[in-house]
């Protein structure tokens, strides 16, 4: 039986007055890739954000390895927002620095070896770099890392078919399989196949939690064609689904 | 931690400052050099330089390199302030915030790397400018530096005259409110930023109300410290100050710089509250 990593018990954050989580329960264990799933607004990035100690919760109790959102959690779990993160006056060399100085379970060689294999420069600014080889520099850097949690925000939003199959393959062979990865994504059909579990979120609250085989098995239904049926809005003009 | 983070704080500024830092003492010792026709002319001498300045070339070069060397002065503090402000504005509260505030460090030790690295180069600048001054003078002639040097010994005996043996806790105390003062300054806009971060979509409005909100309380709790204290005093300890300008200066500059201490630590701690507990990046 692998340990509970993510624990989270009756959390609520709102902004202004505006609730984004609803009492949010979630137990999480290592060893797993999960999905965290739900269209847009749910509350997906701001759970990733407690998680990561970028937020802090209104009301209830979050705990990474048994606690709260601190330095100690900030060492073993490795984020990749779904936006460019350093100062653009560095170089691909200064980051692997920054990131070698900063993270003890950072794997340099590795990173200078994706980097290479890509045919990114190390020596080029970053800000000099195309939108698409950026991204691929900070999922390089955040798998490079021996992390025991792995929280990837929309990584493959906005990117081309092509580059998402090498970004899903990046997080496949380079994740510590003791630690958990948690893909926050509204494109089911392209993570799927990497997914052991699932964590539907719709409102603030989380309406589902299940092992994906279990969900193939019972429903007989891809997870894609599960999140379509559940989060199904009415189309404008009324009428039946056309497509 | 606080050590790298200081490291790569001071990288960030100093690849702005170093073509600055160079180019005003070079700017000043060529301005120097175009105006010391001008100086040996006062002094009644004839030769190289006189004959320059009075060519069309010279003055052509004076003008110049003069207004190069003042360009680049004032470049230097502008650039100064921009960058302090920029590097906490776009280093913590934006993007760069989501990598700074994932690292496994204290938000103390960020404010704190980034108030040490903005105090450093403050003052480096602030050295450089009196390096350049003191450049201006010696090249511009011969004689310039040395009576320049002749007249601040002439202070110097005065000033030992009149404070006696505070004269080097004075100094000292001098040196430290130079630094405090600087930090404290920067401090002030760490806070401003912070608490302007509240106001969600009017960070910069907010930023600027919370600058000024600030600058009032200093003055307001200054001017309250300075009327009890003068209520409070005995008039004893009036009597003693009085009789020594020395001791009344050292006791005066200590004051200050307990002011100036209170300042930074409230405004850390104010920054450090809001970076915590109510931090939302966008």
């Amino acid at each position: 039986m692998s340990e509970i990593l993510i624990q989270c018990h009756d959390l609520w954050k709102s902004y202004g007055r505006r609730p984004a989580l609803r009492g949010v329960d979630l137990q999480l264990e290592s060893g797993r890739i999960v999905g965290l799933l739900g269209p847009n607004g749910s509350g997906k990035t701001t759970l990733i954000k407690i998680l990561n100690g970028l937020l802090k919760p209104d009301q209830g109790v979050v705990a990474i390895d048994n606690e709260e959102p601190g330095v100690h959690t900030k060492s073993i779990v490795s984020y990749l927002p779904d936006k460019p993160y350093f100062a653009g006056w560095m170089r691909v060399d200064d980051l692997l620095d920054f990131f070698a100085d900063f993270y003890e379970d950072f794997d340099r060689e590795r990173a200078e070896k994706m980097c290479a294999e890509l045919q990114i420069d190390t020596g080029l600014k970053m800000k000099t770099l195309s939108k698409g080889t950026k991204e691929k520099v900070q999922l390089i850097l955040v798998m490079s890392r021996k992390a025991r949690l792995y929280l990837l925000d929309e990584p493959i939003a906005g990117v081309d078919p092509a580059a998402r199959d090498f970004i899903l393959t990046t997080i496949l062979n380079n994740y510590n399989p003791e630690g958990t990865v948690l893909i926050s994504t509204h494109l089911i059909s392209d993570v799927e196949r990497v997914l052991d579990e699932v964590v539907f979120l719709q409102d603030g609250q989380v309406v589902r939690q299940e092992m994906v085989d279990d969900i193939r098995e019972k429903e007989g239904k891809s997870v894609d064609e599960l999140f379509r049926d559940e989060f199904r809005t009415a189309p404008y003009g009324g009428g039946e689904w056309k497509c | 931690m606080l050590k790298k983070l200081i490291k790569y704080d001071m990288k960030s500024m100093v690849r702005v400052f170093a073509p600055l830092w160079l180019l005003a003492p070079i700017l000043a010792l060529l301005f120097s050099f175009s105006i010391r026709g001008l100086v040996e002319a006062s002094y009644g001498q004839n030769g190289f330089w006189t004959d320059l300045v009075e060519s069309r070339g010279g003055q052509i070069l004076m003008m110049v390199t003069g207004l190069l060397f003042v360009s680049v002065v004032i470049a230097m503090f502008v650039v100064t302030l921009i960058l302090v402000i920029q590097r906490f504005w776009n280093g913590l509260l934006k993007e760069e915030g989501y990598l700074m505030f994932t690292l496994p460090v204290r938000t103390w030790q960020l404010i704190t790397a980034k108030g040490i690295t903005a105090t450093i180069v403050n003052l480096i600048s602030g050295l450089v400018a009196v390096i350049s001054a003191l450049l201006l003078f010696a090249g511009a002639s011969r004689f310039a530096l040395r009576n320049a040097f002749w007249a601040m010994g002439e202070m110097w005996d005065r000033i030992l005259q009149e404070l006696g043996g505070f004269t080097t806790p004075i100094i000292l105390l001098l040196i430290l409110l130079i630094l405090v003062d600087t930090a404290s300054g920067v401090y002030i806009l760490y806070a401003s930023m912070a608490l302007g971060q509240l106001f969600e979509g009017h960070r910069v409005a907010g930023s600027f109300v919370s600058y000024v909100g600030i600058n009032v309380v200093a003055s307001v709790a200054a001017s309250a410290g300075g009327i009890l204290l003068n209520l409070a005093v005995p008039q004893s300890l009036l009597d003693v100050l009085e009789s020594s300008s020395g001791f009344f200066l050292t006791v005066f500059l200590l004051a200050l710089l307990l002011f100036a201490a209170v300042q930074i630590a409230v405004c850390h701690l104010v920054t450090e509250y809001v970076l915590t507990r109510r931090l939302n990046l966008e």
